[in-house]
């Protein structure tokens, strides 16, 4: 469809096409019957088909009550690459509450509540299809300007040999520690994502631990996130892609209205869920790992740039994240397969250097907290796996353990059907190594690892059942 | 009470989304600049580009009488109020208005670039240039920040005759 624009320009949707990346909320203005205006913001315009436009029904019921009375609405859409602005009349034809558009701009609008805890309240009530009568240029810059704002285009769309490298390289990994090193630093060296998340699902299914990072200022190795919060939550529990590419503007509407349920008694405070990663993000895509059809854990890009994935990168990453996946369950399957080794026989204990100052490891058995000088260290699975092993380090003078036996422990609490005891030893060890503490846990070969201490210990168990 | 209210979100820097209806009913929206209220808090004025009048036919020295609708919107937070009213009268925009009007836009301009990172070359082009004021009598107020609580009535500025 094409309409008259001003000074006989003829404007096409088309031709707007990126004033519906939601980089700037949509404004619509509508009448009542009598001639009386209202104007409100809008969370999400989507372009339907060359002649229609699809809003998002949330909060319009004044705007609902005019469009019974009065089908004519007027809209400014702003293109967020400069700023360029159109005054679109539209007329309401339908609502729809099922099918692909309906669909498509739930995805938005679930995207806003998971970022900011609203995933109970802020839901998509319909999409209003309206059919394009006008598309008037309300603000234009003619001239070199005129270009995009925005400070790089999008990504390069990721090559196929560089996928194939990287898939080439996580197929040569053995263990989980080197997997998940070799995938960060292949996502960044080859396909070009500077900054990502890798997280894994828990035992129980209902939490994801980050187990390897790359980009940040913090590795944030052990940050939890719930199952279905947040854009990684949601990836996980739908088991579908979730790409973001304007999460400054989104994060701010859904703040907004946030705080309106707040203050309407409608959600508690405090229930925000911190977003792991860039504190400049502005375009995020978090991508299921899965493996015989379960959710194995969550792969996540970011970036500061708005708009910067495209359907490609969500392709490429789909493909790692299912390498990923695969690796992940067959490392597990493996170590749960080996037999059990026999206990190599406990030498000479090392003993840490003289100088070195004591080591405080505090425990909490309810749940495994640890702490090591009163910083909190790991909890759960992890924190009983470490002080296991250093209970044994200091009883018994053990230093060199294989999976299989610490597996075996029952103080671990581990679960039979899904024990994930690699990779937590894995983040064990990753949480261990970024606080540069005097316990180190190395690899010494497939199943087998030793438990290096440069201080001495002081072991306390706090409310210990025992 | 209200009228503090309504002055803190339509202060320097804020959006200010109009609507207005065409003598046929339809509705169009636009943008004004430099919203103040008036000390009684039943008067406001702003400056409109003379070509967002158009359709409704109005030019200055008209006093038109109809109605319109303005929300103010914080940049940083989309915290909104809306007035309802009418459009009494256009005039000449004074020099006091260009001031204030020059002082809103920068304002505004300064928000969206901290805010949304929008590169500020690109945001010359919402300097409005010629401009005309517009004088609104406020009838009602209206909360318009997005969520459960829109379009609930914030109650008359001021009680008592026009």
């Amino acid at each position: 469809m094409t309409v008259q624009g001003v000074g006989g320009d003829r404007l096409s949707l088309d031709d707007i096409e990126r004033c519906f990346q939601g980089h700037v909320p949509a404004v619509l203005a509508t009448a009542s019957a009598d001639g009386v205006p209202n104007i409100t913001y809008l969370s999400r315009v989507l372009r339907v088909d060359a002649g229609r436009v699809a809003l998002s029904n949330q909060f319009l019921s004044k705007s609902a009550r005019n469009l019974a009375e009065n089908p004519t609405a007027s809209l400014l859409l702003i293109d967020g690459d400069n700023q360029d602005e159109y005054r679109l009349t539209v007329v309401y034809e339908r609502t729809e509450r099922r099918g692909q558009v309906f669909e498509q701009m739930r995805a938005d609008v679930d995207a806003i509540a998971a970022m900011t805890g609203m995933q109970d309240v802020f839901r998509l009530q319909a999409a209003d299809i309206y059919r394009v009568e006008d598309i008037t240029v309300l603000r234009r810059h003619e001239g070199p300007d005129a270009s995009r704002s925005l400070p790089e285009g999008p990504r390069a769309v990721p090559d196929v040999g560089s996928l194939s490298d990287l898939c080439l390289r996580l197929s040569r990994c053995g263990d989980l520690d080197t997997l998940v090193r070799v995938a960060v630093d292949g996502l960044a060296g080859l396909l070009g994502h500077e900054h990502s998340l890798l997280l894994l699902l828990d035992e129980e299914g209902t939490r994801l631990f980050t187990i390897a990072s790359r980009g940040y200022d913090q590795e944030g190795v052990g940050a939890e996130v719930p199952m279905g919060e947040g854009l990684i939550g949601m990836a996980a529990a739908q088991g579908r892609p979730i790409k973001v590419g304007n999460l400054r503007q989104m994060t701010k509407y859904g703040e907004s209205v946030r705080r309106a349920f707040e203050e309407s008694g409608g959600i508690g405070p405090g229930h925000e869920i911190p977003m792991p990663g860039l504190a400049r993000a502005d375009s995020r895509l978090a991508v299921p790992a899965m493996a015989l059809g379960q959710v194995v854990g969550v792969v996540v890009v970011e970036s500061d740039r708005a708009a910067e994935y495209g359907d490609e990168d969500v392709a490429a990453l789909q493909v790692v994240a299912s390498l990923l996946a695969s690796a992940v369950e067959s490392i597990r399957a493996e170590e749960r397969a080996a037999p059990v080794r026999a206990v190599v026989a406990p030498g000479p204990r090392p003993e840490p250097p003289a100088e070195a100052a004591r080591t405080h490891v505090r425990f909490f058995p309810v749940d495994g907290s640890t702490f090591l000088d009163g910083d909190y260290l790991i909890k759960g699975v992890a924190g009983r796996i470490l002080w296991s092993l250093l209970r044994q380090h200091t009883e018994e003078g053990r230093v060199d353990f294989t999976n299989r036996e610490v597996r075996l422990d029952p103080s671990l609490d581990l679960p039979d059907f899904r024990d994930n005891f690699e990779s937590r030893l894995i983040l064990l060890k990753r949480r261990l190594d970024e606080r540069a503490a005097a316990i180190r846990i190395e690899k010494t070969g497939r199943g087998r690892f030793r438990l290096d201490v440069a201080a001495p210990l002081h072991l306390e168990s706090r409310g210990d059942p025992d | 009470m209200l009228t503090e209210q309504l002055r803190g979100l339509v202060a320097e820097g804020t959006s200010i989304l109009v609507g207005f209806v065409e003598a046929d009913g339809r509705p169009y929206a636009t943008r004004a600049y430099g919203f103040t209220v008036h000390d009684d808090g039943r008067r406001a004025r702003m400056l409109l580009r003379p070509t967002d009048l158009a359709p409704l036919g109005i030019a200055v020295g008209d006093r038109p009488g109809v109605p319109v609708a303005v929300t103010g919107a914080v940049v940083r937070t989309l915290d909104s109020v809306q007035v309802k009213g009418r459009l009494v009268a256009v005039e000449e925009a004074t020099a006091e208005d260009l001031v204030h009007g020059h002082h809103h836009v920068e304002a505004f301009i300064d928000a969206v670039v901290a805010v949304d990172r929008f590169p500020r070359r690109h945001m010359e082009r919402w300097r409005p240039g010629d401009v005309v004021a517009c004088v609104v009598v406020i009838d009602e107020l209206f909360s318009q920040t997005p969520g459960p609580g829109a379009g609930a009535a914030l109650g008359p500025v001021v009680e008592g005759p026009q």
